[in-house]
């Protein structure tokens, strides 16, 4: 039996492994037919190594990390409990906004000391995170409305009530588009290399995570999670509260969301100056796709999200070939990663084998 | 007062059309039992090929064909990697989108040079207005109804064709049976997989229109952000309209109603983003209401039908 479980975590393995590989492939290919012949190397070179070139990069890589980090096991809980909320996205935008508000409106923060301040502002945007996040856990859970619809919906509202509320109480006049006044020092994660994007919130990103997994793997409510996901009758039927369990789930995705727009908005920026959806939400959920629901493996494949992303966007400014490129990778990650047909054939004679082998011993 | 009136209901109707449009093709897939959360990805990837492959063969038929045959493909991949490969619909579906959303920007900017639009680069064509004969002279009415695009019409029309689909023909009775029961009608001789993949193309080419709208009808070029998930709105709205194509016909117009609504408000409110947000707040508020609704109305049915049966039984026993 340990045997089959074994050749059954190696194929799981190979297909994240190859699906990435197979993706990464395909977004070289597309690089050298758009280049052409003259200028395909250097568009391969800038793609591939070019995170790793410059300390300015790598901390661009680091920057991302964080957030995605966070995000990825906010998606973890709501994908393990069988839900797909994209709330996330949303979340990243308007988390952040109370307290951005209290921050310019009063003198409530000013000359309170920084790590009291940024308890603050972390509390906030994970609370704000949580209550956005339960209205369309609640109805999903309450009302039956597809989780889904109602979050990729609510994403747009998200993102046009923060912006108008930053317009209206906490706008910076002096710039010509939509972008808050500059954070207090006391009111932000500081930069920790040099002139460089890296930041404080990455530290609070890896304690985020250690939380995640301890939730997962070691409480009651993280057990009640994976089994309700993984089969909700037998769930049913062992007791569990199959109402109140995915809504939990979904509500604790809404947090660690939060945190990451925490991390992302008062750490990578020096104001808040998203005017669009960040497709950090959608990010997470191919994060916790290619993790297989389980928030331990997340900092390695948080790592390679982040590492495409700044790779495509070196790429952009080297060779002013567009950002939106890698958006296409995540389809075809998804397609193998979360394709359970994907080696199947091969998984089956394998176990076949196995089985035949530990049987002839036995005799 | 009349004119400005009769305008008004004029842009709901010209609003309402790609919604309708998705909406009616998500009515085909529910009734076969599956969300069809891929809305956005047929808009998307027809509004770009309906423009590129017109400007290309500077034909404007031979480019709604290419369009619908795009938005085809694009379910085709999806129902491969759901039904053979296994990979979970919704996650294919969403996942999906955002590559096309990513995707539609990169091609147009293989092709034109630019992210924004295809404005300019590209000479692409669009279906005109028709002013239908007899009507646009009889003064109400002539203004309202006669005037629209090609597509406008033609979303009438796909109504009343999916609603004969659906109710009038075997594969419509069977696309509603896998729907109410799939292991019953597999028990029955069904193909499901079969089945839910007909469905899907079916609704693949039905919503492929509400996208040429959007690129050449409704303004005649590709643009960034142009269907604003409308693909999400218009699958709300078949939901709302319990998945039957009139329903769904109906609960469009109130979505384009608050479309237009906040497009004419904009002279009246000087906060545009809150009102950018009007349509998707109603679209939300709308679907949890009738959501709840109609979950409550399952059980109150259930519910009388047992006490039917317990008067049944003590009348029964009594003598």
């Amino acid at each position: 039996m340990k045997k089959v479980q074994r050749i059954d975590h190696f194929y799981t393995f190979l297909r994240v492994v190859l699906g990435i590989i197979i993706a990464y492939a395909v977004c070289l290919v597309i690089i050298c037919l758009v280049t052409g012949a003259d200028g395909w190397r250097d568009a391969v070179y800038n793609f591939a190594i070019g995170p790793f070139t410059s300390r300015r990069r790598f901390a661009q890589v680091l920057s991302r990390w964080g957030p995605y980090m966070l995000c990825g096991c906010g998606m973890c809980f709501v994908y393990a409990s069988g839900r797909f909320s994209m709330i996330a996205e949303g979340i990243i935008n308007i988390a952040p906004v109370p307290i951005i508000l209290v921050m310019f409106n009063t003198t409530f923060m000013t000359n309170l000391p920084w790590i009291v301040n940024i308890t603050l502002i972390a509390v906030t945007c994970m609370l704000t995170g949580g209550v956005v996040s339960m209205i369309p856990a609640a109805g999903r859970e309450k009302l039956g409305a597809n989780e889904t619809v109602t979050s990729i919906v609510l994403n747009s509202v998200c993102l046009y009530i923060a912006l108008s509320l930053i317009r209206k109480y906490a706008a910076d006049r002096t710039l010509s588009f939509i972008a808050s006044k500059t954070y207090p020092d006391n009111m932000r994660f500081a930069r920790w290399w040099g002139n460089t994007n890296a930041h404080d919130g990455f530290w609070l990103a890896v304690i985020g995570v250690i939380v995640a997994i301890v939730i997962f793997y070691r409480t009651r409510l993280g057990v009640e999670i994976r089994l309700t996901g993984s089969n909700p009758s037998f769930a049913k039927y062992a007791g569990i509260n199959v109402k109140v369990v995915p809504f939990m789930g979904q509500l604790l995705g809404g947090l660690f969301a939060g945190l990451a727009a925490c991390v992302e908005v008062f750490g990578a920026y020096n104001n808040y100056q998203l005017t669009a959806l960040t497709n950090i939400g959608m990010d997470g959920l191919i994060i916790a796709v290619m993790a297989q629901k389980s928030p331990l493996y997340v900092p390695l494949t948080a790592f390679v999200m982040a590492y495409i992303r700044t790779a495509a966007a070196v790429l952009n400014t080297n060779t002013n070939i567009p950002v939106e490129m890698v958006t296409m990778l995540q389809a075809v990650i998804i397609f193998f990663v979360a394709a359970e047909g994907f080696l199947s054939k091969a998984r089956q004679k394998s176990i076949i084998k196995a089985s035949k082998e530990s049987q002839e011993e036995v005799a | 007062m009349l004119s400005s009136i009769t305008s008004f209901i004029y842009a709901v109707i010209r609003i309402s059309t790609p919604i309708i449009f998705i909406a009616i093709c998500s009515t085909i897939s529910s009734q076969a039992g599956l969300m069809n959360m891929a809305g956005e990805s047929m808009l998307l990837v027809s509004a770009l090929s309906g423009v590129i492959a017109s400007a290309a063969f500077q034909n404007v038929w031979l480019g709604i064909l290419i369009g619908m045959l795009s938005s085809v493909v694009v379910v085709l991949i999806i129902c491969f990697a759901a039904f053979v490969m296994k990979v979970d619909l919704y996650l294919m579906s969403i996942s999906m989108n955002m590559a096309l959303t990513g995707g539609t920007i990169f091609v147009m900017w293989v092709i034109t040079g630019t992210k924004a639009n295809t404005a300019g680069a590209i000479n692409s064509l669009a279906l005109g207005d028709v002013n239908i004969p007899i009507i646009k002279n009889i003064p109400i009415i002539g203004a309202i109804v006669s005037g629209h695009n090609v597509f406008t019409y033609l979303a009438f029309i796909m109504t009343f064709a999916v609603w004969f689909l659906l109710y009038r023909t075997k594969l419509g009775l069977r696309m509603r049976a896998i729907g109410q029961n799939p292991a019953a009608a597999e028990s029955v001789g069904i193909k499901t997989k079969q089945i839910y993949t007909i469905a899907f193309v079916i609704a693949a080419a039905v919503g492929s229109f509400g996208g040429m709208y959007l690129s050449m009808g409704y303004q005649n070029f590709f643009s960034k952000g142009l269907t604003a998930s409308k693909g999400f709105v218009g699958m709300a709205a078949a939901t709302i309209g319990n998945s039957e194509p009139i329903g769904a016909l109906l609960v469009s117009f109130i979505f384009g109603l608050a479309y237009s609504t906040s497009n004419y408000l904009s002279t009246v409110v000087t906060d545009p983003y809150l009102l950018l947000a009007l349509p998707f707040a109603l679209a939300t508020v709308v679907y949890l209401v009738m959501s709840g609704y109609r979950s409550g109305a399952e059980e109150r049915l259930i519910r009388k039908n047992m006490k039917k049966l317990e008067e049944m039984k003590g009348t029964a026993t009594k003598p």
